[in-house]
Parts: structure tokens; sequence; C-alpha cells
């Protein structure tokens, strides 16, 4: 065993010496990765916008007002809906979230310090706690405008004063009295035109303008998160596919140079031999793999939804590919025709299966064709484990198939090139 | 060390070895002479298992080299420069070395003591693809040693190299005869079989035509010598079987300014056995 991986190191040295063959195996699938990740509207920073459903149970002039301002906001995409919608929107992954304005949210509105604040709901997935963040903080943003305008506003101010007056009227006397010269001082700063902006600085202890209340649900099925959720993956096959024809390539080589035949030579036998340069390959696509989710997560904001279902798929997706790169190095018995049939064969394969065109958005009969394919079963796989929520059953079908083609593909492959060692 | 026995070997309709037979005693340096096509490689081939025949018998180092231990004790130098030009030349030698089997422990020892063989161990760290023909095949060497093997097979060791590295690989051959070890020189340059090898088997369409020391081989095919007579610009050549008389018969018919007697060579033996050169 210790020099079947002295081959495998031998070859990953190799590799790492050759700049070329380096970017095809881990520059251009990064490259394509970001390029198309942009264009399919991932954004540079790692979050797109969330997509936010808001329902309005109130149906008030404050609820409305409220809404309004949450669809103005830039950071976020929204839409109006019914709660029953909305629900769905969220678990089924088709919205990042939905906001619920609940009813009384305007009575509560017009109240100033005391009892209940406004509340608003929001449903999120519970593996989305970035957003559930980001879009807490953007309606504080929104609450926090309408607190500012009941106060500062002198025709709104006067109404909500009055009514701040009506509801501590109930208090003991020595509160009352507090909360009264509280509301005098407002008063007077409202009267003294000093904008919201220039009285900003002191906090509200105790109190907020809107309170923001989380319901988690489930998201069974969602989209990707963004564009370099599906373009990763494909990146990663793009990687696959330079790593195989880089190995295939490189074992007709020693053929060629006859530095097989000197391993022949040695005690190894040839399974040995294959099995170093299928540990080589396997393991120079995990690499790969690797370097590539690891930008993907830390620079474009893609959250694998489950990673031990993601080392799986690379798992499988890499003996998959080392038994084609084994049958695509029987093909001949030169580097230029080994790399010719290779070519010629990773080329439809990567595009009937998701490898250029996302699977997603392909016509019916691409759809149909791409079945055929190892690449649209290998990026089901990735995008199962990233963003389709794939339980461990639901990934038995790409994975098993991987298996199958790795197996297969691996044995006749194998005999063939022992063959003509 | 090694016995081969009527092996034949037929690639479809190519007969590359017809019946071939040779023994090799241990600490000797065994040479195989033929052209090009004659079947010294495959012969190889067979030695190392990398060739299975479709008859005959094999042993080799008292085995079968189809038996991982037994190819633990060859060390082969194939005529292509098989190794790896992006690796440094320590390198290739330390993976040729764990992959026959080398423990990590002896590893370093014996690259350094290899490298310091082949005279290498100054450019060990650049990559062999900077090095010239004359090193790549003094690495090659190396690459076959570095495991301390019994048996050495080198294949046209001296193919595409330049004279000064030619003689630096003659020094190397005779200095694993000195240690003691057994070598089979594959070469179609009869000049080097002459002096480095104990005994030669003359190969030709997959046989031996003939085998044994550079003497019996002349003796026995070589023919006779021949008497080169000049006199004046006038040179006179014939064979030599009464030499002494015929030179005093030539040289009553008038003064004779210079004479020489010329051995038979392996390439006249070569010519003798198969009726054309060896570089044909």
């Amino acid at each position: 065993m210790r020099a079947t991986f002295a081959l495998a190191v031998k070859d990953w040295r190799v590799l790492l010496r050759q700049p070329a063959a380096l970017f095809f195996v881990v520059g251009w699938p990064i490259l394509t990765a970001v390029l198309f990740g942009l264009i399919f509207g991932g954004s540079g920073g790692g979050t797109a916008k969330p997509r936010v459903a808001i329902v309005d149970l109130d149906a008030s002039a404050e609820s409305a007002l409220f809404v309004e301002r949450v669809r103005k906001l830039d950071t976020l995409e929204t839409d109006v809906a019914e709660e029953t919608v909305a629900r769905e929107l969220v678990r089924t992954g088709k919205r990042t979230a939905a906001v619920i304005v609940p009813k009384g949210y305007g009575v509560a509105s017009q109240r100033l310090f005391y009892g209940e604040p406004p509340k608003v709901k929001v449903l999120v997935d519970p593996s989305r706690r970035a957003e559930r963040a980001m879009i807490g903080g953007y309606l504080q943003q929104v609450g926090g405008q309408g607190f500012a305008d009941r106060m500062f506003d002198p025709t709104q101010s006067q109404a909500t004063m009055a009514q701040a007056r009506e509801d501590v009227a109930t208090l003991p006397a020595a509160q009352r009295a507090t909360m009264e010269r509280f509301f005098d001082s407002v008063d007077e700063v409202v009267g003294s035109g000093i904008t919201p902006a220039s009285a900003s600085g002191g906090g509200a202890p105790q109190w907020t303008p809107l309170a923001v209340e989380v319901e988690e649900i489930d998201a069974t099925r969602r989209g990707p998160r963004n564009g370099f959720a599906v373009t990763f993956p494909q990146g990663l096959l793009w990687g696959i596919v330079g790593t195989l024809m880089t190995f295939a390539s490189a074992l007709v080589l020693e053929r060629q140079q006859g530095t097989l035949a000197r391993l022949r030579a040695s005690p190894l036998a040839a399974r040995d031999i294959l099995v170093g340069k299928a540990i080589a390959c396997a393991g120079a696509i995990a690499a790969v793999a690797v370097v590539l989710f690891t930008l993907a997560v830390v620079a474009f904001g893609v959250r694998p939804g489950s990673w031990s279902l993601l080392v799986l798929a690379v798992a499988v997706s890499a003996f998959c590919f080392t038994g084609v790169m084994m049958m695509i190095a029987s093909f001949g018995t030169t580097v230029e025709s080994v790399s010719g049939a290779g070519w010629a064969i990773m080329m439809p394969l990567m595009m009937f299966g998701g490898g250029m065109i996302p699977l997603f958005v392909m016509p019916a009969w691409m759809a149909n064709v791409s079945h055929f394919s190892p690449v649209k079963w290998a990026m089901l796989a990735f995008e199962g484990a990233i963003w389709r929520g794939f339980s461990l059953t639901e990934m038995a079908l790409p994975l098993g198939i991987l298996a199958a083609v790795g197996a297969v593909t691996f044995a006749l492959g194998s005999r063939t090139f022992a063959r003509n060692i | 060390m090694i016995r081969l026995e009527a092996i034949e070997k037929r690639y479809g309709a190519t007969v590359a070895l017809a019946g071939l037979d040779l023994t090799v005693e241990r600490g000797e340096v065994f040479g195989l002479l033929g052209p090009n096509g004659a079947g010294k490689s495959t012969t190889m081939g067979v030695l190392t298992g990398l060739v299975v025949p479709d008859r005959g018998a094999i042993s080799v180092c008292g085995g079968s080299p189809a038996e991982p231990a037994i190819r633990a004790r060859i060390g082969l130098a194939p005529q292509s420069l098989a190794l790896y030009p992006l690796l440094t030349g320590r390198e290739n030698v330390e993976f040729f070395g764990r992959v026959s089997g080398l423990e990590e422990t002896k590893l370093a020892e014996r690259v350094d003591a290899v490298l310091d063989f082949v005279q290498l161990a100054e450019r060990q760290h650049d990559r062999v693809g900077g090095y010239s023909g004359g090193m790549q095949r003094r690495l090659n060497l190396a690459a076959a040693l570095v495991h301390d093997p019994d048996l050495v097979l080198l294949d046209e060791p001296t193919a595409g190299v330049d004279p000064q590295s030619r003689h630096a690989i003659f020094e190397l051959v005779k200095s694993l005869k000195a240690q003691g070890r057994t070598v089979v020189y594959t070469t179609h340059y009869m000049e080097e079989a002459q002096r480095l090898c104990d005994r030669i088997a003359v190969v030709d369409h997959g046989k031996v035509l003939a085998l044994g020391t550079l003497d019996q081989l002349v003796v026995a095919h070589g023919g006779d010598a021949t008497l080169i007579v000049r006199r004046g610009s006038e040179e006179l050549r014939e064979a030599a079987r009464e030499a002494l008389a015929r030179l005093n018969a030539i040289a009553a018919e008038g003064a004779i300014d210079e004479f020489r007697l010329e051995r038979p060579t392996l390439e006249q033996v070569f010519l003798n056995l198969t009726g054309r050169s060896l570089r044909e």
C-alpha cells in the first residue's frame, strides 16, 4: 500500500508542477463559476437580495404605511401575498422569508413608551440565520422611521402625545408625574424643530419602536440561495473533467515514456499501479472540490444545506469520474489520441449533463437526454446537498447511478489498459 | 542466475522469440548482441515478467519473474528513458526506490549512494527535464540500482549519448561487475560487447545464434585472421590460414613496407552467422 500511495503522491507532485494543467483543473473552474455566477445573479459580496413576501393582516393606515416602506427598501426584493401563500413560499424555499403584519399593528403604533409596541412576525427557515438577522435589522429600520414620524411630525406627534398621556393616566401618581414631565419635554423638543437626525444618540431603554417576532419554518425545498450555488457545482464539474483528462493523458504518457514498463517490472502488480492512479485522480478531484467549495462558502455566500451529503456526493463523483478516466485512458496508445477521444466524449456529456446549462432551466428534450450523462447525476447530487434539500433517500438515485457508472467504467477501462501495458 | 529454455513469443504473425535459450551465471556481465528487432528487448521483457512467453521455461534469480519477490531482486534500466522530467533526479530515484519496496529507513541512504555512484549528487535537486542525455542515462541506471538488486538489466544503456557519457557508463558497468552483480547488457554496438561482456550471445530473429566468450565466438565463427601487407601504395589483404608461410612468399616477391595481422571482430562473427551486418 505504501508503494501505491507513493504512486499517487508522485502524480500529485507532477500535476502541481504543470501550470497549464493546474489552470484547467482549478483555475478554469473557478473562473467559470464566478463569471457565470455573476451572470446568473449571484452577488460578489456573498449575498443576493433576500426575497421576502409581505402579509398585511391589520389592513390599517399604519400597517399600509409600514408595508409600503418595507417595499421601498432596495435591500430586499418584496411582494405582497396572502398568509397561507406566504408560508408555502417560505416552506418551498421560493422566498427567503415572509413578514406578517398582524392585527393590532395600527393600534399599537399609536402607543408611545407604554404597553406593547407594534409587532411584526418574520417567517424564516432556521438555517438562514444571516438573512434572518439582516431582515430583522431592515424591519427595525422601517419601524424606527414610523416612530420618528410619530415623534417629530407635529401633526402626528400631537395625536401620539395625546394618546400617550391618556395611556399613562392610570399609573400611580409619582410614575404618572415622571411620564408627564417626559411628555412635556418631548412636546418642547418637537416644538423647537429639532430633527430626528440631530436628536439621535440617546438610547430608549426597555422599549423598542417595533417588536420583531420570528417563527421558524423548515424549508423542505428551495431554490438556489444565489447564482453561485449553481455555478460552483458546475465549476467543480469542469474541474473534474480537467482532472480526469489530465490523469488519463498522464497514464498514457507513462506508457509512452516507458515509466509504466519500469513500474510493471517493479514488485508492484498491475492492479496496484491502477489503484495508485485511481487514488491520485480521485484525490485530486476531492482537492479541487475542497478548493472550490471553500471559496464558494467563504467568498460567494454559498451555504450547503448538508455538508455530510456534499462530502458523500464529492466522494462518489470522484469514484465515478476516476472510472471514466480509466476508460478514456484505454481508448488510445498516445496522449494525442486519448486527449482527442476524451474531449469528444466529455464535451457532450457536459453539455447535456448540466455542466453548461443549469439542469433546472433545460428544455424538456434536453432534460430527457441528460439522464444518460453521469455529469447530470453528479450535478444533481451536488445541488441536492447544496440547495435542493435532498434527504439521503433522495440522494440514493444519483449516487447509485454514479457508483454504478464508476464501477463499470473502472473495471472495463483498467482491464483494457492493463492488457496493453 | 538466469535460465531461459526454448522461449517462444509471437505478436500476431511476427515472431519475436523463436526458441531462445540462454543461461547467465551469477556475477558475470552478459551481452545480448544483435541488430534492432533481433529480440533483445523482448528477451528483457521476458526476464522482468513484462512479456509472458507463449512457450518455454524461465528461471530468474531462482524463480519466476511473475513473482513480486523475484522482481524485487531485478533492476531494469529500460532503453527508453523511463524517468519523470518534472521531478528532480532525487525525487525520481526515491520514487522508484519506494515502488521497489525499499524500506523508508534505508531509502535516503541508498538514494545518496546511487546518486553518488552515477555522479549526479550535485545535480540531484534539479529537474530531470534539464539534464543532458548522458545525465538522464546515468539517472536511468541509478533508478535501476536504488533497491540494491542482484540482477541488473541494461537495455541499450548508451543509446543516444555522447562519447564522454558512454565512457562513464562503461565505467559504471565495470563497477557493477566489481561489486559482484550480475549484469545483462543489450547492445547493437559490438565494441561495447567486446569491451564489457564476459560472455556474449549473438541474437537475431529471436534466436541465439552463438554464445560464448569473445575469443570463443571469434574462434568458432569469426573465420580466419586477415593478413594485410603494404608495399608502396599497394595493399594486399587475404585470409591468413598459414600467415607466416604466406608472408614469406609475399616477401620473396619483393620488399614489404608494412604488414599486420587482423583478428576477426564480432562484426565478422555476426556477418558470418547471419549474412548481414549488425547495422543493416
